[in-house]
């Protein structure tokens, strides 16, 4: 059960702002015990309709409480009652799968009930879901724990119960990882260390910071012990390698390399800026782990940026994309879909023919909408392995782009291989936004004087948001620019305005 | 004579456009980004603010937005190049949220100095 953070005060000289605060206090915690009164009713509720406790999985139960929404509203809320009820219903409906329900139990709270995800699943869809509605409401700095999360498990003794795990606490375990050049981009962020500045997708997480921190130093330990055995695999496959391994090895690598079970994939909206919309969508990995964490991008990988796992993410990446078309076309959308594939899983046969295997399923309609990112490139990597990978994508896919370091030069080569577009990710740059700005105008002079497009990831802030338009970049994305989605969605109109509107809506209030 | 605040990060172009207000007479601060430009601006109340658009940490919009809120009555001009995109849809977005005049880029020292007088006689 989650620790609320209301530790009662017993000073007797107590401020005028303290006893604010200790109001303020006393009334979350009426708020929560309200909540918590309601959730619990639900479970009984439920109890006494399926006459057993176990008929539904663990987890598989989820609710959003809003009681503390209705408190931060205070006399507005009988006027804005329903309006935050038709917002969060209508979040809840683009959010939710088609096999999922959600009903509104009693006052305040939301039950949800997914049918086919796993508990992480669940959680991270919910987090997302609580988010999106605090931000909605609150902008991009809202209360923290405005909204409080539950989660129905059955204990060892077969028993129900309601798991109450504030916002706070749940989500609040995500932290950013900024380490993670040369893998795929991120999407995670915590507000650890970041200036005020940067747009938090996480808002609500402030408050425990120093917890996520934690979490993410045991994490981070854990891992390297697991690098180093899997670098000395990574040694064994490349000499296997050279013995021309026979593809039905390749079975044996996946299952060796294979990615946790609760690995998820997420698309990150692309902002075409000339053009004024979400044009395309960038397949991201993401896991949240046993402790709450959430790992984004190669990070989502127990052992990153070692050979076999960042094939296998390639891989499944691919997969999952081929999934979501077959969606969309049941559906009879389209959406353009980015797919970030490491250059090393082309250059390597065993690697690169069962990506292939897939590729060459891909219908001539579905290639066009699809656009391959090579990623993985480095100072030392040869133009040659670049360009083999271009060759080996380009049959399959409407372009081909390229991740580079904002410090590359090599425009003129890469022109002549037929890229349509270079870029960067910028939330890996460590530099301040006064020194990124000028860099940024430097790499899109170079990239014009070459003819090629220009993308940026990774934009934390607005100012990075106007500032990489202005410097030419033609695509960006990031979390000034649009929260992450679970599914590709069809191209839509997005113009500067939106960069804004949440910071519009919170002054209007 | 008014009191002018302007904002831009480019230093050059910031000196520029102050001494030709303080040779008109003004009273000029100066700021480098948008956060600092705000809270300058929160402390001295100017009459008039000269705001870049494209600056690090918090961009012309975003200023005009927040002191839109707590300063009505405040003249604000809006400049700005369209940068290497040519794109001025960012500029064209501080005319919609407030802005009483939008300039592009470049703009002479002498008739930034004429639009902040017609700014004031408004």
């Amino acid at each position: 059960m989650a620790i609320f953070p209301w530790g009662g005060r017993t000073s007797k000289k107590r401020t005028d702002d303290e006893k604010s605060e200790a109001t303020k206090g006393r009334r979350a915690k009426k708020a929560h015990k309200t909540q918590m009164a309601e959730m619990e009713e639900f479970a009984r509720e439920i109890k006494r309709r399926l006459g057993v406790q176990n008929a539904f999985i663990s987890g598989s139960v989820q609710m959003l409480g809003v009681s503390q929404i209705k408190r931060h509203f205070g006399k507005r809320w009988v006027r804005a009652h329903d309006r935050v009820h038709s917002l969060i219903c209508s979040i809840m409906e683009s959010r939710l799968g088609p096999s999922d329900s959600f009903t509104l139990f009693g006052q305040s709270t939301y039950v949800i009930v997914f049918s086919t995800l796993s508990p992480n699943a669940a959680s991270m869809k919910v987090a997302l879901i609580a988010q999106e509605i605090s931000r909605r409401l609150f902008g991009d700095k809202p209360p923290p724990n405005v909204i409080s999360i539950g989660v129905a498990t059955i204990d060892e003794n077969s028993e129900l119960n309601i798991e109450s795990l504030n916002s706070g606490d749940l989500i609040s375990k995500l932290v950013d990882h900024h380490q993670q050049a040369e893998n795929f981009q991120e999407i995670s962020v915590g507000p650890v260390n970041e200036p005020d500045n940067v747009i938090q997708e996480t808002p609500l997480l402030a408050d425990t910071a120093k917890q996520a921190k934690q979490n993410a130093f045991e994490e981070t330990w854990n891992s390297i012990a697991y690098t180093n055995k899997t670098f000395e695999d990574w040694h064994n496959f490349r000499h296997q390698s050279a013995k021309k391994i026979i593809r039905d090895e390749w079975q044996e690598i996946r299952e060796d390399y294979k990615a946790p079970d609760d690995l998820l994939f997420v698309y990150r909206p692309a902002w075409l800026i000339k053009n004024g919309m979400i044009a395309a969508h960038t397949c991201v990995p993401a896991r949240v782990s046993e402790t709450g964490v959430l790992f984004a991008g190669g990070k989502a990988m127990p052992s990153r940026r070692v050979g076999p796992h960042n094939y296998s993410l390639d891989l499944l990446a691919l997969q999952k994309v081929m999934k979501d078309f077959d969606e969309l076309e049941e559906n009879g959308q389209s959406a353009m879909i980015v797919i970030p594939v490491h250059v090393q899983t082309l250059d390597i046969t065993k690697f690169r023919n069962p990506y292939k295997d897939i590729l060459q399923q891909m219908s001539a309609a579905r290639r066009k909408s699809v656009v391959f990112e090579v990623i993985g490139i480095n100072e030392t990597t040869p133009t040659l392995n670049v360009s083999n990978a271009i060759s080996v994508l380009h049959p399959f896919s409407r372009d081909v782009m390229v991740r580079t370091k904002l410090s590359f030069s090599n425009f003129f080569e890469y022109h002549s291989l037929g890229v349509h577009a270079i870029g960067v990710d910028l939330g890996n740059v460590p530099m301040t936004e006064s020194q990124m700005l000028p860099a940024m105008m430097s790499y899109n002079e170079r990239a014009q004087k070459n003819q090629l497009h220009t993308f940026a990831h990774g934009i934390r802030t607005r100012s990075m948001a106007s500032g990489a338009a202005a410097a030419g970049f033609r695509y960006i994305d990031g979390r000034a620019i649009a929260t992450p989605v679970e599914k590709p969605e069809p191209r839509r109109p997005w113009t500067a305005s939106d960069v804004y509107m949440s910071l519009i809506e919170e002054l209007e209030r | 004579m008014a009191c002018v605040l302007i904002i831009d990060d480019d230093q050059g172009i910031r000196e520029l456009f102050a001494d030709a207000m303080e040779e008109a007479g003004h009273t000029v601060y100066q700021a480098k980004n948008g956060l600092e430009g705000v809270k300058i601006a929160q402390e001295i109340s100017p009459d008039v603010i000269v705001v870049d658009v494209f600056m690090p940490e918090m961009d012309g919009v975003e200023v005009i937005l927040k002191l839109r809120k707590t300063e009505p009555d405040l003249r604000i001009i809006a400049v700005s190049g369209g940068g290497l995109s040519h794109n001025f849809q960012f500029l064209d977005l501080t005319n919609n949220l407030g802005a009483n005049l939008v300039l592009h880029k470049p703009i002479l020292p002498d008739e930034l100095v004429e639009h902040v007088a017609t700014c004031l006689k408004e």
